[in-house]
């Protein structure tokens, strides 16, 4: 009798299946192959250097959100942090380029530890800087009070190094990432070390409500982990 | 042994549940019906129109296409009418003006989406109307003519849909009030409300046309896409001299802007291509050209045009009786006086795209640009490209133009030969761009890096935009082609006015078509009430009402209400 179902099942399913493989191919198709094209600029790998400065050291499988309002899947991506840059592996001909920074809105990839992770293009005017630029964020809250992660590499003076009786420079990097909160106003307040006291100061007419809200939560913000808590704390509470 | 077994059951319930989520679509096949205001028309004279797309086993409104093709056409001739229409939630409401140089005859309107040309062309909307020319005096119309038949349409006493008007004879321009009450369910009905033609009519009402629907069997060697984001343009590249189509090959596409734009599409088995339009192309001189052509071929292309269709009309002789030329006469009266008087018949319709228009941009990037203009004038692009564009180089090699571009590899630099962009457009020939100076150009970008266009690869661009669109006056190479995009038709919205108002009492008003509303929503079992005006035309009125109820039955009704004008009365 089990058999029997288990035959039933399997007929009706590869009929249904086969049915309609035509026309949903038509439809699925339709979506796929006219999507917006990738565009950006050849990649020139770095020459050898100190310091890490991809994101995530594998090409990732990615989603990609465009400008124009689609979503693009299976693109192998790796975000390079020193540039603040997606770069794009165009597997038909397996040449990497700078996807035009335009173009991106969001991604969502995996990280190295096949966490996913979900990028998004914030637009950011630093008081120190005239001219507003867009950055790559990793999305850490979202919400009424939104937490990002700026995973910023600079440039650190360069280290020298024998080969041969000669000596080189080579290029040093290092990794300094910079969190931002979004306001529900929509304006950004800039975080660049993770400590209580530089926390609450951005916030600084609000300081004893935090205070006591921390203390409540028993959070200090020296971990990421805890800057996050903070802010679903403050999401949470009538702040 | 259990787990075997489990797995079994786990194999055949996944098989099942996917089969299901495909099954969203299975077997889906549409079916439409157009509805017009009106039978019999005056050539120059708007048409309103409303399309029901429709699954043609549900009869619900079908999401699947969002673009609709309507046309006009006389009996075995080509299309004289091409109308591309936008279908939102399964319903395109428009109008459009017949030409006025119809002749007197009686024509077709065929209305289709492009999914449906998978399947036969009989379940394609067909209505028959009667166009009079203006000027025509002979009426000569015996070569063909319908079958006039008794029309089963319900007169309006039908239980499930009321059609109650508040008096049965009305004097002119006096208010008429029509209540409609639908019993059954929730429902979308146009309703028209328009002279009685005397003429024979074929009219096939929603009931009729829905009725018997049965699922043909779809044709394999076509493969038409359903246009769910927009219009599919098919075409072929063939070798010129057999005519067979080429495949891999890449074709190119672009319109005039002031920014370089791009999309491709790689050529299949038989040659065919396609290109999908967002509204971005609507009315634009669209660009094609074939890439990279051996040199010892001649290939070509040829677009396919999507009205086109494999059957042509032939309306079967059936009778002369019972066209009124009394009638046709009064109509072409009432047509030339609404002309001479410029009388108001309709406001635009508000465009509703149902995509947003976005720019296939071939680099998204900023880019520094050169206006020539800032600096001394030249007499050619070679002197443009040695003067103030470092990067570029023009040569000329064996008579021939090339251009060049340095290119940045990673520890040195190399020439490559760059694409080129005028007026937004790819250019399939250099020469076009030779004779142009500092006064034609109006900038000039230059990318000299390698660059990424979906899976094409560039070795630079260069991006003309000239003071007064050149790319129009250039005429297209052996491998490219050169056509007007079509616009989406919008029309106009019927407009009811109060003609007893003073300010048009001097003006004289005839119309047959009193009412047209596309967009009646009836709530079951409650009343709706329209209102409109009577002209100074006596005659007797049809109220037709044809619509879908949300369960997906066709609704059809009609009743009939009788002008007498007496001031019209009193002249005679």
């Amino acid at each position: 009798m089990k058999h029997l179902l288990f035959i039933a099942f399997l007929l009706i399913g590869f009929s249904l299946n086969a049915q309609n493989s035509l026309n949903s191919t038509s439809f699925s198709e339709a979506d796929t192959l006219f999507m917006t094209k990738l565009t950006g600029e050849f990649y020139f790998p770095k020459p050898k250097h100190i310091g890490e400065i991809f994101y995530n050291n594998v090409w990732a499988t990615s989603t990609l959100l465009l400008s124009t309002g689609e979503k693009l899947q299976g693109e192998k991506i790796k975000y390079e942090e020193h540039l603040d840059q997606v770069i794009w592996l165009n597997t038909s001909n397996f040449t990497q380029f700078i996807l035009d920074k335009s173009l991106i809105d969001a991604f969502w990839m995996k990280d190295n530890f096949k966490n996913p992770v979900y990028f998004k293009k914030i637009i950011v005017s630093d008081s120190s800087e005239s001219q507003r630029k867009e950055l790559f964020v990793e999305v850490l809250v979202e919400g009424r009070y939104a937490l990002f992660m700026h995973h910023q590499v600079i440039n650190l003076p360069d280290e020298i190094e024998y080969v041969d009786h000669g000596q080189y420079a080579i290029n040093a990097y290092g990794y300094k990432p910079v969190y931002y909160v979004k306001l529900p106003d929509g304006r950004y307040l800039k975080l660049q070390k993770l400590s209580r006291k530089a926390f609450l100061n951005l916030f600084p007419e609000r300081k004893k409500y935090l205070s006591d809200l921390m203390r409540a939560k028993h959070l200090n913000v020296h971990t990421v982990t805890n800057l996050a808590e903070a802010i679903k704390g403050i999401n949470e509470s009538d702040f | 042994m259990n787990i075997f077994k489990r797995t079994h059951l786990t194999v055949a319930v996944l098989l099942f549940a996917l089969s299901g989520y495909n099954g969203v679509h299975a077997n889906e096949q549409e079916t439409v019906y157009i509805q017009t205001d009106r039978t019999a028309y005056v050539s120059g004279e708007t048409v309103y129109y409303k399309l029901y797309v429709l699954d043609s086993e549900s009869k619900k409104r079908s999401e699947i296409n969002k673009v609709g093709y309507i046309e006009l056409r006389a009996p075995k001739s080509n299309p004289l009418l091409k109308i591309r229409v936008n279908i939102i939630a399964g319903i395109a409401c428009g109008s459009f003006i017949l030409p006025d140089t119809l002749q007197s005859s009686v024509y077709q309107i065929v209305a289709f989406t492009s999914f449906m040309k998978n399947f036969d062309e009989n379940l394609f909307s067909h209505q028959e109307v009667v166009i009079t020319n203006r000027n025509d005096k002979e009426f000569n119309f015996e070569t063909y003519l319908f079958d006039s038949k008794e029309s089963n349409l319900n007169l309006g006493t039908d239980t499930i849909l009321r059609i109650k008007t508040d008096k049965r004879i009305y004097s002119g321009r006096e208010k008429v009030v029509v209540s409609l009450v639908h019993t059954a369910s929730n429902a979308n009905v146009a309703i028209s409300v328009y002279e009685e033609p005397q003429l024979p009519t074929s009219e096939i009402t929603i009931v009729e046309s829905l009725k018997d629907l049965t699922n043909a069997p779809r044709n394999q060697s076509k493969n038409y896409l359903a246009e769910n984001s927009g219009k599919i343009l098919r075409g072929r590249i063939i070798d010129a001299n057999n005519k067979q189509g080429i495949e891999h090959a890449i074709v190119l596409l672009s319109c005039p802007d002031t920014v370089a734009n791009l999309q491709y599409a790689t050529s299949g088995s038989d040659g065919l291509f396609m290109f999908q339009l967002s509204s971005y192309y609507d009315g634009k001189e669209l660009f094609f050209t074939i890439k990279d052509v051996p040199t010892d071929q001649k290939w070509k292309i040829e677009l396919e045009d999507p009205f086109a269709l494999t059957n042509k009309w032939k309306p079967e002789y059936k009778s002369e009786k019972g066209f009124s030329k009394e009638y046709m006469t009064k109509s072409q009266d009432m047509a030339y006086i609404n002309k001479t008087y410029d009388t108001n018949d309709g406001d635009a319709i508000n465009k509703q795209s149902i995509n947003r228009p976005v720019t296939p941009l071939l680099y998204r990037c900023p880019v520094k640009p050169v206006y020539p203009s800032e600096f001394v004038p030249l007499d050619s692009f070679p002197e443009i490209a040695v003067e103030i564009l470092p990067s570029v180089r023009i040569n000329m090699q064996d008579g021939n133009y090339q251009a060049h571009i340095v290119t940045r590899l990673q520890h040195y630099f190399i020439n490559s030969e760059p694409v080129l962009f005028l007026d937004g457009v790819y250019l399939d020939d250099i020469n076009k761009i030779i004779p142009l100076n500092s006064e034609r150009i109006k900038k000039i970008e230059v990318l000299s890096n390698k660059r990424a266009f979906g899976d094409l690869i560039f070795n630079g661009i260069i991006s003309i935009v000239s003071t007064s669109n050149e790319i129009l006056a250039t005429v297209p190479a052996a491998q490219s082609l050169r056509m007007r995009n079509d616009q989406t038709n919008y029309g106009k919205r019927f407009v009811t006015e109060d003609y007893s108002s003073p300010d048009i009492v001097e003006t004289p008003l005839y119309k047959q078509l009193l009412y047209w509303n596309p967009q009646v929503d009836l709530l079951q079992n409650q009343q709706k009430d329209l209102e409109f005006y009577t002209s100074d035309n006596t005659a007797k009125f049809v109220i037709k009402l044809e619509g879908i109820a949300d369960d997906g039955t066709p609704i059809s009704a009609r009743a009939s209400i009788q002008v007498n004008n007496l001031h019209n009365e009193t002249a005679k």
